[in-house]
Order: structure tokens, then C-alpha cells, then sequence
């Protein structure tokens, strides 16, 4: 049996430690195996690049950050293009062909598992894993690399609480998650922000300015976890790429810089803001993560050495489960407004930037 | 009073709400949850894993339909539960886990209730209803003349019989679309002039509409669903051997992977032997004639009562397998007496209008197809697992929690 590894999309923590279990169980169960690492992501199997990998590639990567295979962004929307007589995605099946693959594994997000499925209808036995700090993946209850990533923006957040206490600020602190808040919501309710603002709830800048001004429990000070994707409430109506053309006439990507002004100026509070950035991605696996990765791959490994391909690896009720990729492709698991999280941060008395 | 159907199908869990005031019995709400049961199956059984999923989307609906308000609900099955080896046990695990009991539709009632909701379509000139299953199709006339053929090979059927890989290609499709006509041709079906208006049912119908939609830019509305025989005909030539072909099956109808090509194969060849110039999409089927029936007190089935958190009633037809393989060989008589309904309300469900009854309608069955050419193919999309393996996909579901 020939196995191929690709790693697609932003990185994180955790995927070394999902290759690393993937091969392991393949070399300790499928006898005759071999494992090829294909590079870059899905631009290296529509090059048709790939190498052999050994158990010692293997020994030493469970702890490590980022992948050793490297990966590269390959947008959806090009995958079907025609370039030269032949699209990508066409490519992609040939050198599966001849490279002689057996089966795929994909470790990705939702972009990665909706390419995955286009590869799995052209009759790839393709495999999904669930990586990504945004934890948007539907189907699963928590992707890997997300509770690393909650870990370092918790920590972050601690580290700026202690600033902004000292100088009696209000601070913005931008955390990733474009489409989902779920990593600004944990990080947030971990680190004893005072107001979470996520996509999924529009903001209202009165609400967010008054709960600031209302000097809550005597607090001089205030944390405001601000995800990337949030969005005011009268933006809500127009269209992503509506919102992204405003506010690039604005010089702007995020709300963020915007709302710092705003809650300057409406209360009169010295406040600032800071994007965290890349920071959230790096680093070494938490310890819950590498656990996740190892049970995550090895149980992906058994589905492969079974024959059930045209599926992804899942977390449902704490159990390591598979979901088929044609029931999740394409679809998001978002934060629900009415959730447990949110109303137990309502209940503690934690803003949402909503009358 | 509200009511709802709930259907579980080879690759959704789909669901109608309808509302009764007086005689007047309206739909007000449609929801579905892709399911793509194909790719539970252990062999011929749903895993357990399958049935995790099932009961899982049942749950959530019956909660939706609880917030509702929804007093009754019938939970139906039909072709992708009739033809599980392990229906006893799936049935038990639904009814354990929310109290709904699962009522059986065989294949010949399940184009009865499709007749039932579309008879609406009579007054269409020279119409065809054609409900094309995973498992059977069935091509019924609605004009005076009521002639039913019933072909007991679905699109899955299809699908296997002619399908290395997940998607045919074009030498594929092409095999498909010879044994189609060789089918139609076998079962006499009327050639050209004697239809002009095809009225296309079932969720997979649904879907081709929805691709054909997407690439002639119709705008979502209330209008008519209708197709353009030469648009169509540009949508099948994509659809075998366009580069962007899963892209616009993944932006559609992704659990329709194995049965899309298949399905317009079907339609391209039943619209050049009618010579159609018509084609309608139907967004009512199964669920709509089972209600309308049921609520006329003319067909039975358990369902779930809100108010007493218990099924009540006889599940409808519990039979699977080779049994019900067995009845459906041949065709099985109906007695159903036509009612009349109030005619000084305006009703929002199709109204019986004369459904061919045994005396008066041919009804043709044919046979399960013989595999010609090359060897069978697994069933499954995926390789399916030796007994020893699926054990051990079993019990890996039943690892600890985290």
C-alpha cells in the first residue's frame, strides 16, 4: 500500500505530531507500506513532487511546530480553472496516478477538506484530517492545533491585561478567526477579557461603547477581544466582498483599528489596540493537542488500512469518530449566540458588543 | 393544528411542516440535512457509526420541529433504509434514542404518494410524471390514460452497474445511456407525440435543477421550475466531461455524488424519446403525498405525538431485505377508493384526482437489471471492509472520551 501526506493551508501547531501517527500506525500495521510526503501542500501534488519517508523522519516530530512537509495556500476557486488545456484539480488526479497512491491523506481546514472532496468525486481515495486554529470545521467538536492556539492567545491576553491595568487603558487585542470566533470566545473567557466581539454576533458601537463607559465593577480598565472577522451591525446586510471594498477605500482589513477610534472618542477612555498576528499559528503542540494529533492519525491510518476512504477524521462526544467529506465540505461550524459559551460569558456578566 | 413528514433518504434527512386550518392544509416549511448514508455502510448494513449520524439529525429535528410547535410527526424511509440488512436494529436505535418510530415505504407506494402530490400537474398538457430513485423509477402517465411503468434499477443501481470510479466518465456514460434505452425500449414505453410535459420528481430531479439553475444564472424565486431541453442537454455535457464538474456537484448537492451523471443520463434519454418540449421540476414528492394521504385518513403509519413524547400507532411496513426484494418482482394490486374533498376550500396540497386504480391502470414491472460486461463493483463508495476490519471501524468508535 502506497500512502501520500500533504499538509494544505495555514499552519499550526499539531501537524507534525498527526504525520508522525499516521506513519507510525501505518509502519506498525500495514506490512509493505510506504509513505510519501508530498510537499507544499496541494501545489506539490499538482507539480507531482514527493519524497520517501522513513520512520526516522517520523521519531523526532511530535513536539515540533509548524510541518515538515510545508504547505502553500491553493485557492478552491482555481482548482477547476483550465490553465494550458487542463485545471489543476484535473492535474492533481493525474499525479496521484503516477505516483502510484493508494490513498491520501489531507491535513487541512475547510478549504483544504472542500478540495479534498473534489479529489475524493474524481475517484482519489482521499482522507481528511481536521486542522485549524479557527476550529470551524463542521462535523468535528474541536480541530487540532485550535487549543494550542487558545493557549497562546490566553497567555497573550494575560500579558496585556497587565499593561493595560497599569495604565488604566481600554485595549483591542485582534485575534484570528475570519468566518468563526470560537479561538477569540475561549481565549477570551479564559482570559478574563470584559468584552468578546466574534463574527458571528454583528456589533452594535453603541453597546460597545456604553459597556465600556459604564466602568463596570469599579474596573479602571478594559480587554476587548476583537476576532478578525467581526463586523458591526450595519454592515451585516452587504456582502463579504462588499465589506472587504469598504473598507479598503478605508485603508482598513479589520474593524478593529475603526472601533479603537470610535470607543476613543465616543468615552473619552484612552484605548488602543494590537493585532496579534502570527504569533497565534507557531510553536510547540500543547500537550491536549499532541494527544488529539496522535489518537486523530492513528485512527485515520486504521480507516485507510480498512478501505474507508472519501471521509474525514472527527471528534464527536469525545469520541475519535469519521465523518463522510461530502456531508462536511463546504459548510462551517460557527459559534452559536445561544450556545453554553456565550451565555455562560453573558451570565458572568462578559459584553458582546449586542443591545 | 401542525403537522410534519420527515423522510430519510440514501443521502438527506429531509422534512415538510404543514399547517391545517379548517380543510385547507398548507405547507409552511421545508428543511434538510445532508446524509450521505452510502458512506456508513458496512456491506449491506448501516455501521453503527451510520446510525449515530441518523440518530443525531433525528434528534436536532425533532428539536427544531418542537420550537415549532409541530404536534405530529410521521418519520418515513424509503429505498435507502428498504434495502439495509440491518433495518430491525436501526429502527431500535431511532426509536430508543427519540421515541419516533420509523414507518417502511416500499417502492410501489412511494411512486403512489409522488402520483399524489403531483397530480396537481394533470391539467398539463399530455404530462409524464418520472420519479427517478435510487433503486427503482417510475414513469406514470397523468393524463386520462393512466400508464405506469415501473423499472425496479435506480440510479444507484446505475451507478454501480456502469461506474468504475465515484463519477463515470464519458465511455461510462455513455454504456448508461445504451442500457437506459434498451430498458425503455424492452418496456415498450411510448415514443415520440405521446407526452409533451415531463414533470420530473425526487430530490435528485432537485438537484439537477439546481445545477441547471446555477449555469444559466436563474435567479431563486417562486416561478415554476422548468428546463430548456438544449440547456439541459449543455448541462449532461458538463457534467461528463466538464473540468468543473465536482466543483458545481460540491456547490449543489455533494451527497448526490454517485447519482447526479446517472440521473441525467436518464432524463436526456426519456426527454429524446418523448420528444418533450416541457420539462418541470417538482419540488413535491414523497412527503407531501404520504401527508396528504395520512391526513385523510387514507394511509397509515406510527407517528411521533409531541404532546405525549410517544410514538403512537403501527409502524407501516416493517419489511426489508430479500422479503421485500421478493414482493417487489411483482406488481401488487391497490384498492384505494377515490375521496372527495371539500371543493369550497381552497386546498394547498395536490388533490386525488382518480389515481390509477389496478382495474383501470397497466401498471408494467420490470425486471432487476443482469449484469453485462464488466465485473461488479462494491456498492459503496469506499472500499467496503472484510468482517474482522468492520469490527475493528466498530470498536474504534467506542474509544473514551478525551
Amino acid at each position: 500500500m502506497k500512502i501520500g501526506i500533504l499538509t494544505s493551508g495555514g499552519d499550526c501547531a499539531g501537524l507534525n505530531a498527526v504525520i508522525r501517527a499516521i506513519g507510525l500506525y501505518c509502519f506498525e500495521n500495514i506490512p509493505g507500506v510506504e509513505i510519501v510526503g508530498i510537499p507544499d501542500g496541494y501545489g506539490g501534488l499538482i507539480r507531482g513532487d514527493s519524497f520517501r519517508m522513513s520512520e526516522s523522519d517520523l521519531g523526532d516530530i511530535l513536539d515540533r511546530g509548524g510541518t515538515v512537509l510545508g504547505t502553500s495556500r491553493q485557492p478552491f476557486k482555481r482548482m477547476t480553472v483550465e490553465e494550458n488545456g487542463e485545471s489543476r484539480l484535473e492535474r492533481m488526479c493525474e499525479n496521484y496516478k503516477k505516483m502510484g497512491l493508494d490513498c491520501l491523506f489531507t491535513l487541512g481546514g475547510a478549504g483544504t477538506h472542500k478540495t479534498a472532496a473534489l479529489l475524493s468525486f474524481e475517484g482519489c481515495n482521499v482522507i481528511g484530517l481536521p486542522k485549524t486554529i479557527d476550529n470551524d470545521i463542521y462535523g468535528t467538536d474541536v480541530t487540532f492545533g485550535f487549543q494550542t492556539a487558545v493557549e497562546v492567545v490566553t497567555d497573550s491576553l494575560d500579558r496585556i491585561k497587565t499593561t493595560v491595568a497599569s495604565h488604566r487603558r481600554t485595549m483591542l487585542v485582534e485575534i484570528m478567526g475570519n468566518k468563526a470566533g470560537w479561538l477569540t470566545l475561549h481565549s477570551g473567557i479564559a482570559a478574563g477579557a470584559d468584552m468578546i466581539l466574534i463574527p458571528e454576533m454583528p456589533i452594535d458601537v453603541d453597546a460597545v461603547c456604553e459597556f465600556v463607559s459604564s466602568g463596570r465593577r469599579d474596573k479602571p480598565y478594559n480587554i476587548i477581544a476583537v476576532a478578525e472577522g467581526a463586523i458591526l451591525a450595519s454592515e451585516a446586510a452587504y456582502k463579504k466582498s462588499e465589506r472587504a471594498f469598504a473598507r479598503a477605500y478605508m485603508g482598513e482589513t479589520t474593524i478593529t483599528r475603526h472601533l479603537a477610534e470610535v470607543i476613543g472618542e465616543k468615552t473619552g477612555t484612552e484605548t488602543r489596540y494590537t493585532v496579534l498576528g502570527y504569533l497565534q499559528r507557531g510553536g510547540t503542540p500543547c500537550a491536549y493537542d499532541r494527544l488529539l494529533c496522535t489518537r486523530l492519525g492513528g485512527f485515520a491510518a486504521k480507516l485507510a488500512k480498512e478501505g474507508r476512504f472519501g471521509v474525514t477524521a472527527a471528534v464527536v462526544g469525545g469520541k475519535i469518530t469519521f465523518n463522510a467529506l461530502s456531508d462536511i465540505a463546504g459548510k462551517y461550524k460557527l459559534v452559536d449566540p445561544k450556545g453554553p459559551a456565550v451565555a455562560c460569558a453573558k451570565s458572568l456578566g462578559i459584553g458582546f458588543g449586542t443591545k | 393544528m401542525k403537522y410534519a413528514v420527515a423522510d430519510i433518504s440514501s443521502s438527506s434527512l429531509s422534512v415538510i411542516i404543514a399547517e391545517k386550518t379548517g380543510n385547507v392544509t398548507e405547507i409552511t416549511g421545508k428543511e434538510r440535512e445532508s446524509l450521505s448514508l452510502l458512506y456508513y455502510m458496512n456491506g449491506s448494513d448501516l455501521s453503527r457509526r451510520g446510525t449515530e449520524k441518523l440518530v443525531t439529525a433525528l434528534s436536532q429535528m425533532k428539536a427544531r420541529l418542537a420550537e415549532m410547535n409541530v404536534e405530529k410527526c410521521w418519520l418515513i424511509a424509503t429505498a435507502a433504509l428498504r434495502h439495509i440488512n440491518n433495518f430491525e436494529e436501526v429502527a431500535d436505535a431511532v426509536r430508543a434514542s427519540t421515541g419516533m418510530a420509523l414507518n417502511l415505504i416500499d417502492g410501489e407506494s412511494e411512486a403512489y404518494f409522488d402520483y399524489v402530490a403531483n397530480a396537481c400537474y394533470s391539467s398539463c398538457e399530455r404530462a409524464v410524471l418520472v420519479d427517478l430513485g435510487g433503486k427503482s423509477m417510475e414513469i406514470c402517465a397523468l393524463g386520462e390514460k393512466k400508464d405506469m411503468t415501473c423499472f425496479d434499477f435506480g440510479l444507484l443501481d446505475l451507478y454501480e452497474k456502469f461506474a468504475d470510479k465515484i463519477q463515470p466518465d464519458e465511455d461510462e456514460a455513455k454504456d448508461m445511456g445504451k442500457y437506459v434505452k434498451s430498458r425503455f425500449d424492452k418496456a415498450d414505453l411510448p415514443g415520440k407525440g405521446v407526452y409533451s410535459t415531463v414533470i420530473l420528481v425526487g430530490q435528485t430531479c432537485g438537484a439537477i435543477y439546481d445545477m441547471y439553475a446555477d449555469l444559466t444564472d436563474i435567479e431563486d424565486g417562486d416561478g415554476a421550475k422548468t428546463m430548456e431541453r438544449k440547456k439541459f442537454s449543455k448541462l449532461v455535457k458538463r457534467l461528463v466531461g466538464g473540468a468543473d464538474r465536482s466543483r458545481l456537484i460540491l456547490k449543489t448537492a455533494p451527497e448526490k455524488t454517485h447519482v447526479i451523471l446517472p440521473a441525467a443520463v436518464v432524463i436526456k434519454k426519456l426527454l429524446k424519446r418523448f420528444d418533450a418540449s416541457n420539462v418541470i421540476v417538482s419540488d413535491r414528492g414523497v412527503k407531501e403525498g404520504y401527508l396528504s394521504l395520512v391526513l385523510e385518513g387514507r394511509e397509515s403509519g406510527a407517528y411521533y405525538d409531541f404532546a405525549a413524547d410517544s410514538s403512537v400507532g403501527e409502524p407501516r411496513a416493517p419489511e426489508t431485505g430479500k422479503d421485500k426484494k421478493k414482493k417487489e418482482s411483482a406488481p401488487r394490486a391497490r384498492r384505494r377508493t377515490p375521496v372527495r374533498r371539500d371543493e369550497s376550500a381552497e386546498p394547498a396540497l395536490p388533490r386525488r384526482r382518480g389515481r390509477p386504480r389496478k382495474a383501470e391502470t397497466s401498471v408494467k414491472q420490470e425486471t432487476a437489471p443482469k449484469r453485462r460486461g464488466r465485473p461488479r463493483k462494491a456498492p459503496a463508495p469506499a472500499a467496503q471492509p472484510s468482517p474482522e476490519t468492520a469490527e475493528a471501524v466498530e470498536l474504534t468508535d467506542e474509544g473514551t472520551a478525551d
